[in-house]
């Protein structure tokens, strides 16, 4: 029916008056000017600063508005991570803005857990803390005092370390990311650091277990080598997954290669034999630079089998492929694949090492680095140096921290081949009572929510007469201090905070103030300064400095006198800087200390591109300096552990530990939203989908189809997943990307009340004897309904 | 606190974006900046700026670095003077026209400072020597037998010294300093025992440098980087090293030495250095019979002057009126600014001020390119090309004619 003209005038006519009211109503309204009410418009910032949240170290940019934080981005100069950022980077405004934030130094009131607090001042807190650390080293025992240190690096960590030196505790008890990396390279290269992986200028990049792009080192670096390399004219590297899921990673890649859990190292040499039988290897770099690929006699006469014959006698496809349940072909063809795509990287994940034959996995996994040549050379794995920042003073020591730091660390030097598990061996042995604690640091650790034992820590924090936390959070640990001093969040401080090792070129990044601290932390940096400072003598000899900015900006010194590098820049300038480096020229784009350091806090810090690929000492530095294949000290360890003259793993390392009782493998996995399991309190980062964008909220075990339906589940079902050692309650996701065997569990969860599902706490307790790391991945649950 | 404003970046990054010239800002911005009173026009610092502001960088590129659209300007019109570099810009005005418009990008127009800065720029970034190769280097090091009396990484002879240490350097001018200083000694030592005088061309010496870097034994090196050569510096170490004394205040030769302007044509630094050492026996032996102390360089001073030498041929002034005057009739040029018969198009240059430098009128042209670019194109006429020396030459005639 078409409007009569009346009812189109009357309709017109009404909606003009409903119109002309509102605008009446709008134009009528007449507030008191703004200005007068104490408000202004809004004055709107961008600032650059690093993100803290996670070791990955993004540069990051805020807007800020009226002073207050609105939203984080990255920071498009920072050479890593040029402008991408992760989810949890994005949700550190709510994690800044988050009301359970503690809001004034606490002191505890009552039995300790009671959750009843007192707030103090920040002087007040101090002079606690500092009478309590008088006390102890008047007493002479300065090592009484122990510092458990999560995530730490840069001069947060120099600083600690040198304060603790300072003052005589030898207990500086690392708890924090560890892959065991870092001791394959000791043993083979003699370089006692973290491999660093060119990715971008890598042409195959072949990742066992190594979860690239979600929980990885720094997952911003493999996603911007996957999607936009500086180098190679914008070609960007081929990725092979192998995973024993399918995992996120796996999806991104261009292939996955499903592989039974801990045979990640067979499979390594299995292509390794293919390599070698085809000779495909870089005879040149094995020649001129690899000891141990030959069979040799050693000093009694003996015959050594070497690599070569070691490989092709014991990993041969066939027998590979039943170990790992890759076939044949597949193995054939990644090897050519790894050898023909040249630059290429094998990348050890932590599925690797996190094994009771771990560090022998991960030493075979870097053998076909080896035998491609493919370390210290572009596109390869590099030993990238650390940023030249000015040294802080050398550390004056009296004779009470003499004496405190003879009496040696807390749990012993640990294992021979990997100083792992520092952590564990340090509650292990307050429980025991081989060591006395009586004041304990807790700095961005939280054992009782995320280590594999936090039995074990719950009965060594009862030991200890005094808890100190830094946490701006009461997490479960930081509920369990008798002193809470909450630091500031990273978006209030200052700090330096360069890339993890897997970023091979120096990256010295700054974070800095993005909005007014405010009054209810104090910068710990700054609380460990003030206490040298108020303890006097040496210690405040040790630290002579005013503030942790004044600190940095010192430290920055060094940046401006090195004469190589550049402050943060895009690609065009990180291009045109690297290749002017090549060239072996370098410009001072400052003359003058003071705009060095304006232009560096504007651009969120420092970086050089350059790479020397031609130094011996970034190849190998040991005794031979030669890469050794099979290390001696590899071997004399083995023995000493029990293992016999091990080389290398057997194909027998598989063995499965199923039964009746507990027929499935738990496989613990990380998130890319929840990595360390210790932030608990990002909460939302369940709404962010992880593989399973329908999945949020509740923890979940994915289990294969058949499985499931063998068991009588179905999806989204309550589950317990019970291993010998406890259970945690889950919702089953069926999910065909699991092995029917296996089930998988993601680390760091939560359920919505709060209640902890950390798979880790389900493990059975073995590790690797050689290099302290728990083992993830051998320990067996079954289903039950919940 | 401050935020980084857009056009602070645009400047730092142009500033980054020519990194090599940050040597002239320091020392010699201000000799640079200004033809006069300086043997070099245009300021190469602010042709970097230049080169990113006004956008040519989203087309061109500077050692594979930059837009793809346009050529490489580090790998193009090596060894090209500032006048010939102008003529190419002048025959890839077409095409670049078609480009701009085609994106939307407005078309760049420099004042007559700003274009000798982006010239001087575009010329001196090819002086920078890509890393030799160290397999030819290690090929040359035995060839030229060296090894007979140099050890590196262990091998080699011990009549000089190892030559390890000089792994540090990346760029091969300290090798080529320290063979310079050390030429008298080194030839009568090479001399006495028989040995050929070896002689570098190419990239000779910068492969050798490579060779020498891979396989030295140094460990932990600390690589030293050098400051970009200035030209500037390298002009007053020329006569303070009592080079002149030889081959003339501006290299052009006297009857005791060559006119360096033709040696050092299309060359790198590594280039010149291996031409410097090829020649240092016989100038040694003149210096010798003149009474002259042979030059010893530290630091940066050789990169100095190489720079210098580099630069001799980047301003040239003269030419062949004579050609430029049959080149203004060929090309077509008289057709529009001087018609036998009808009203001009274009400017009489015979009056126009623009044409009394060889900048003035390549500003001029490259200004006016796009008016002049659809006038040519309503009127079917082919666009002219200027090869060679030919603007040089019609630049020479355009003087006269305006002066006359």
């Amino acid at each position: 029916m078409s409007p009569s003209r009346r009812s189109f005038l009357w309709t017109m006519g009404a909606a003009a008056t409903a119109y002309g009211i509102q605008d009446t109503t709008r134009v009528f309204w007449s507030p008191e000017p703004a200005s007068q009410a104490g408000w202004t418009p809004g004055i709107e910032k961008h600032l650059t600063s690093t993100c803290l949240v996670c070791p990955a170290r993004c540069g990051i940019r805020g807007r800020v508005v009226d002073g207050s934080l609105i939203r984080l981005t990255g920071n498009s100069l920072h050479p890593m991570n040029r402008g991408g950022i992760c989810p949890r980077g994005v949700a550190g405004v709510q994690m800044l803005y988050h009301p359970e934030r503690i809001a004034a130094p606490l002191v505890r009131v009552g039995p300790r857990g009671g959750a009843r607090w007192r707030a103090v001042s920040r002087e007040d807190a101090l002079v606690l803390l500092l009478e309590r650390l008088r006390e102890l080293r008047s007493a002479g025992h300065p090592e009484t005092l122990a510092l458990l240190a999560g995530f730490c690096s840069g001069t947060m960590e120099d600083v600690w370390r040198q304060f603790l030196t300072a003052y005589g505790s030898p207990n500086y008890v690392a708890d924090d990311y560890q892959d065991g990396t870092e001791s394959v390279m000791r043993l083979m290269h003699g370089i006692d650091r973290r491999p660093g992986y060119d990715l971008e200028r890598a042409a195959f990049v072949l990742s066992f277990g190594a979860p690239l792009f979600e929980s990885w080192w720094s997952p911003l670096q493999a996603f911007v080598a996957y999607a936009d390399p500086d180098e190679r004219n914008g070609q960007r590297p081929r990725f092979v997954q192998v995973d024993t899921r399918f995992s996120r990673t796996a999806a991104q890649a261009q292939e996955w290669v499903g592989i039974r859990p801990d045979t990640h190292g067979v499979l390594a040499l299995g292509i390794a034999y293919v390599i070698i039988r085809d000779q495909l290897y870089d005879t040149r770099f094995v020649a001129d630079h690899v000891s141990g690929f030959e069979d040799s006699i050693d000093a009694e006469g003996h015959l050594r089998e070497g690599y070569r014959s070691m490989v092709l006698r014991s990993y041969r496809t066939e027998e590979v492929s039943a170990a790992t349940g890759v076939p044949v072909e597949r193995i054939t063809s990644l090897a050519r694949a790894f050898a023909e795509n040249q630059p290429a990287i094998a990348v050890c994940g932590m599925d690797v090492t996190h094994a009771q034959r771990g560090l022998m996995a991960g030493m075979a996994v870097h053998s076909l680095n080896v035998l491609m040549g493919s370390v210290n050379r572009p596109g390869g794995v590099l030993f990238g140096q650390d940023p030249p920042v000015a040294p802080l003073v050398t550390p004056v020591m009296d004779d009470t921290a003499t004496i405190g730091l003879a009496r040696g660390p807390a749990g012993g030097a640990g294992p021979q081949l990997g100083a792992h598990g520092a952590a564990n061996r340090f509650a292990g042995a307050v429980v025991d009572g081989e060591v006395t604690v009586d004041t304990i640091l807790l700095y961005y650790s939280n054992p009782l929510a995320s280590s594999i034992h936090p039995q074990t820590w719950r009965a060594a924090l009862a030991r200890v007469p005094f808890i100190v936390s830094f946490s701006p959070f009461l997490d479960e640990t930081t509920s369990q201090a008798d002193l809470v001093l909450p630091d500031l969040l990273p978006y209030e401080r200052w700090q330096d905070a360069s890339p993890p090792a897997s970023y091979p070129y120096p990256v010295w990044g700054l974070a800095r103030p993005l909005v007014d601290p405010g009054t209810s932390g104090m910068h710990s940096g700054d609380a460990v300064l003030a206490l040298a400072r108020q303890l006097g003598g040496s210690v405040a000899e040790s630290l002579p400095y005013d503030s942790f900015e004044t600190l940095l900006k010192q430290r920055a010194r060094g940046l401006f006198a090195v004469r190589r590098g550049m402050l943060l820049g895009n690609a065009f300038e990180r291009r045109n800087q690297r290749r002017m480096e090549e060239r072996g020229w370098w410009l001072a784009e400052h003359a003058e200390f003071e705009p060095f350091w304006q232009d560096l806090v504007e651009r969120g810090g420092w970086t050089d591109p350059f790479f020397d690929h031609t130094d011996p000492a970034r190849l190998a530095q040991t005794a031979s300096g030669r890469v050794e294949l099979m290390p001696d000290a590899f071997a004399r360890g083995a023995v000493a552990a029990g293992l016999g003259p091990a080389s290398y793993l057997a194909l027998d390392t598989v063995k499965s530990a199923a039964s009746t009782d507990f027929p499935l493998r738990l496989i613990p996995y990380r998130l890319s939203t929840l990595a360390s399991g210790t932030l608990a309190l990002e909460r939302w980062m369940s709404e962010a989908p992880s593989l399973f964008p329908n999945v949020h909220w509740n923890p979940w075990v994915e289990v294969h189809p058949e499985t499931a339906r063998a068991l009588g589940f179905h999806d989204s079902d309550y589950v317990w997943v019970v291993s010998s050692r406890g259970r945690i309650r889950a919702q089953l996701k069926v999910f065909p990307g699991t092995a029917p065997d296996n089930v998988c569990l993601p680390y760091g969860l939560r359920h919505p009340d709060g209640a902890l599902a950390n798979p880790l706490q389900l493990l059975d307790g073995d590790h690797d004897v050689l290099s302290g790391l728990a083992s993830w991945s051998s320990t067996f649950v079954r289903l039950e309904r919940a | 606190m401050m935020s980084m404003s857009p056009q602070r970046t645009v400047i730092r990054w142009s500033l980054r974006s020519v990194g090599l010239l940050a040597c002239y800002g320091l020392a010699m911005a201000p000799a640079l900046g200004a033809q006069s009173g300086s043997a070099i026009p245009g300021d190469p610092i602010a042709g970097g700026r230049m080169f990113v502001a006004r956008q040519c960088v989203r087309c061109h590129s500077i050692w594979g670095n930059g837009g793809t659209l346009g050529p490489d300007f580090a790998t193009v019109g090596a060894g090209r003077s500032l006048q010939q570099l102008a003529g190419m810009f002048w025959n890839h005005t077409p095409r670049m026209m078609e480009t701009v418009r085609a994106r939307g990008i407005d078309w760049p127009t420099f004042t007559e400072t700003e274009l000798a800065d982006v010239i001087s720029y575009i010329y001196y970034v090819k002086l920078f020597d890509e890393p030799g190769d160290p397999v030819l280097g290690e090929r040359w090091f035995l060839e030229k037998q060296c090894m007979q009396c140099h050890s590196v990484g262990g091998e080699g002879g011990a009549v000089g010294p190892p030559l390890d240490g000089y792994a540090r350097y990346v760029a091969p001018i300290a090798l080529s300093q320290g063979m310079w200083n050390h030429g008298p000694s080194m030839q009568a030592r090479q001399v006495a025992d028989g040995i050929p005088m070896p002689t570098f061309v190419g990239r000779e010496m910068a492969d050798v440098q490579a060779y020498i870097r891979r396989t030295s034994n140094l460990r932990n090196r600390e690589v030293v980087l050098l400051q970009p050569p200035n030209p500037n510096i390298g002009r007053e170490l020329f006569s303070a090293k009592g080079c002149v004394r030889c081959h003339g205040p501006a290299g052009k030769g006297t009857r005791y030495g060559p006119n360096l302007l033709k040696a050092t044509q299309q060359l790198k630094v590594s280039e010149i250095a291996g031409q410097l050492w090829n020649h240092s026996a016989k100038m040694a032996a003149a210096m010798r019979d003149r009474g002259i102390t042979f030059p010893q360089f530290r630091g940066t001073e050789m990169a100095d002057v190489i720079a210098f030498l580099y630069y001799l041929r980047f301003y040239e002034t003269e030419g062949d009126a004579q050609i430029g005057a049959v080149l203004f009739a060929e090309k077509g040029c008289a057709n529009c600014h001087t018609p036998v018969d009808g009203a001009s198009i274009g400017p009489d240059l015979s009056k126009s001020q623009a044409v009394l430098t060889p900048l003035g009128l390549a500003t001029a042209m490259w200004d006016h390119a796009p008016a002049m670019y659809d006038r040519m194109q309503s009127a079917e006429v082919e666009w002219p090309r200027f090869e060679g020396n030919e603007m040089r030459d019609l630049s020479v005639f355009l003087r006269s004619m305006a002066r006359n």
